[in-house]
């Protein structure tokens, strides 16, 4: 299955929120739209799926009988960002769907029963969803659109809004639950760790124009422009004439003279390591390096130098 | 003083007697305006639901003219459906003019402003995203409106109290196009007029505790069934 997006543009009011030429997703992977707030991430999710409607261009469904036409609801989950619950209980909420989608009866119960095991919250389904804490709503909202076991699964910033211990035990899970619960998915987030964790292919969109899309591995390694480089956690820096990204992870102090000027912010000690935080050329950077005999400080100029940049 | 307890004392005694015409006036009130409710929630409940959901040009003008009829005049609905069905009106061969269906038109025409103005308030702050949600779950247009209206159950309670509330109390219409005939469009509220305006102070009364005690009935009703919310 792939979804063909087509010289697609959409408006609100005077401005476009969101203008692509063409962007196939391919089923068989799982996609992470990335970028930063605002840059119409969830109006592509929301466009793909057909709950909003292009201005003009096209979005299709190629099914994998070679069939084609416009997105189809049953075709999707979708497990919106906000988890609005139905009134009723848990096991209601996610009835509703397997009933709308004519699962028979024997099947919806034992399909409720493991996706509530596998996320943990079986404790929750006889529970009234309007009374539950935010992170209880957070996983049934995702055993909701899992439940479905549909084709495609939509995810908008599944770990969003979720407290810290939380985010990360449902994190460790994610993976091996959408493995076993959907075929695909295509998860929104603007956090560029979750994707990496997540996904197998990235779309990185900033202020609705995709930037770049691909297999996670070539990207990461080798982002196009410096926009889709920024969401990707790399520095962006001037040297000379030419501008260069620099991996995350990637700077370390330097003692030879053919090095970038550091100008310190911030020294943090973690046991053994120091963090360094500063300025090269105006750009934020943060690295962490081993005990030095003499630690720099707050508003030294230091020598760094970059591991590993891409040319830009 | 003494005057108002010998009519309290009369009344309860026509209320327990079980009088017949006493019996037939509060079945008839009770028939017309719970068939004027139905029609009114089957009518007002899908436009309401319109009106919240969809955006149309000239939506916000829909929208205060239902909210402005929400307090019109009964008598002033009752003059228009009489003039509307009186034998010499567009509608006067139907010869439906001081029959219980003028009635039932008539209080329609009073409690449907209620009942659109009350679902339309009650579906708008239902959560934005739980339209899309039922979409996303595989419901169809009709689907995802009867499953929103559920959603919005507490509010469309209101809405049936506020509209049958209305139209059990109000006399001007009820008088305008049933014209308060004994024994075939006397209501309890037109009976209590006669009653008074012929002195017989405590039969009105009787009439009149009668009228109290179902509109006490079917709002406490109603609350229960809206505060006793059980998992359907």
């Amino acid at each position: 299955m792939k979804i063909i997006v087509d010289e697609v543009e959409l408006r609100r009011g005077d401005a476009t929120v969101l203008s692509v030429p063409h962007l196939e997703i391919d089923a068989d992977e799982r996609t992470a739209l990335l970028g930063p707030n605002g840059a119409g991430k969830t109006t592509l999710l929301r466009l793909l799926c057909g709950l909003e409607k292009p201005d003009r261009g096209t979005v299709t469904v190629e099914h994998n009988d070679d069939s084609r036409g416009p997105p189809v609801a049953t075709d999707f989950a979708f497990a919106f960002q906000r988890p609005v619950m139905l009134s009723g209980t848990v096991s209601r909420n996610l009835e509703l769907g397997l009933a709308l989608r004519q699962v028979a009866p024997e099947e919806q119960r034992d399909r409720i029963r493991r996706v509530l095991e596998a996320l943990d919250i079986a404790h929750l389904e006889e529970r009234r969803a309007d009374r539950l804490s935010q992170g209880e709503a957070q996983r049934v909202n995702l055993a909701r659109a899992l439940v479905l076991r549909a084709p495609i699964t939509l995810l908008d910033e599944p770990l969003a809004g979720m407290d810290p211990e939380i985010r990360a035990s449902l994190l460790d899970q994610l993976p091996a639950l959408l493995d076993e619960w959907s075929r695909c998915s295509v998860l929104v987030t603007h956090d560029r760790n979750e994707a990496l964790l997540l996904a197998s292919h990235l779309v990185i969109l900033v202020g609705g124009v995709v930037h770049a899309a691909g297999s996670l591995q070539a990207l990461a390694g080798c982002p196009p422009d410096a926009q889709a480089a920024r969401v990707l956690g790399y520095t962006i820096h001037q040297h000379g004439d030419a501008c260069f990204a620099v991996a995350p992870g990637s700077w370390s102090l330097a003692d030879d003279g053919n090095a970038e000027q550091l100008d310190v912010l911030r020294v943090v000690r973690f046991g053994e390591q120091l963090e360094i935080v500063g300025r090269v050329a105006g750009a934020m950077v943060r690295f962490r390096t081993g005990e030095t005999a003499d630690p720099p400080k707050r508003g030294e100029t230091i020598a760094v130098r970059a591991d590993h940049q891409v040319p830009l | 003083m003494s005057e108002l307890a010998e009519a309290f004392a009369e009344a309860w005694r026509l209320l327990v007697s079980g009088d017949g015409r006493v019996v037939a006036i509060t079945l008839r009130s009770l028939g017309v305006s719970l068939a004027a409710t139905a029609c009114a929630l089957l009518l007002g409940v899908p436009l309401g639901y319109l009106l919240a959901r969809k955006r149309f040009r000239g939506r916000t003008v829909v929208l205060a003219a239902v909210n402005s009829a929400m307090g019109m005049p009964p008598v002033v609905a009752g003059l228009v459906v009489w003039l509307l069905l009186v034998r010499s009106g567009p509608f006067g061969g139907f010869e439906l003019v001081y029959t219980k269906e003028a009635m039932v038109i008539a209080q329609l025409l009073i409690a449907t402003p209620l009942v659109v103005g009350f679902s339309a308030a009650s579906i708008q702050s239902l959560p934005a995203e739980q339209s899309d949600l039922l979409t996303m779950l595989g419901a169809g247009p009709l689907m995802r409106m009867w499953l929103l209206i559920r959603e919005a159950k507490l509010g469309l309670l209101a809405a049936v109290m506020a509209g049958f509330g209305a139209i059990i109390s109000e006399v001007g219409a009820a008088m305008t196009v049933g014209g308060n005939l004994q024994g075939s469009t006397r209501v309890l509220t037109t009976a209590i007029v006669t009653e008074t305006s012929r002195g017989a102070t405590e039969r009105a009364l009787a009439l009149g505790l009668i009228l109290l005690l179902i509109a006490l009935a079917v709002s406490s009703l109603l609350t229960m069934l809206q505060q006793h919310r059980t998992a359907p």
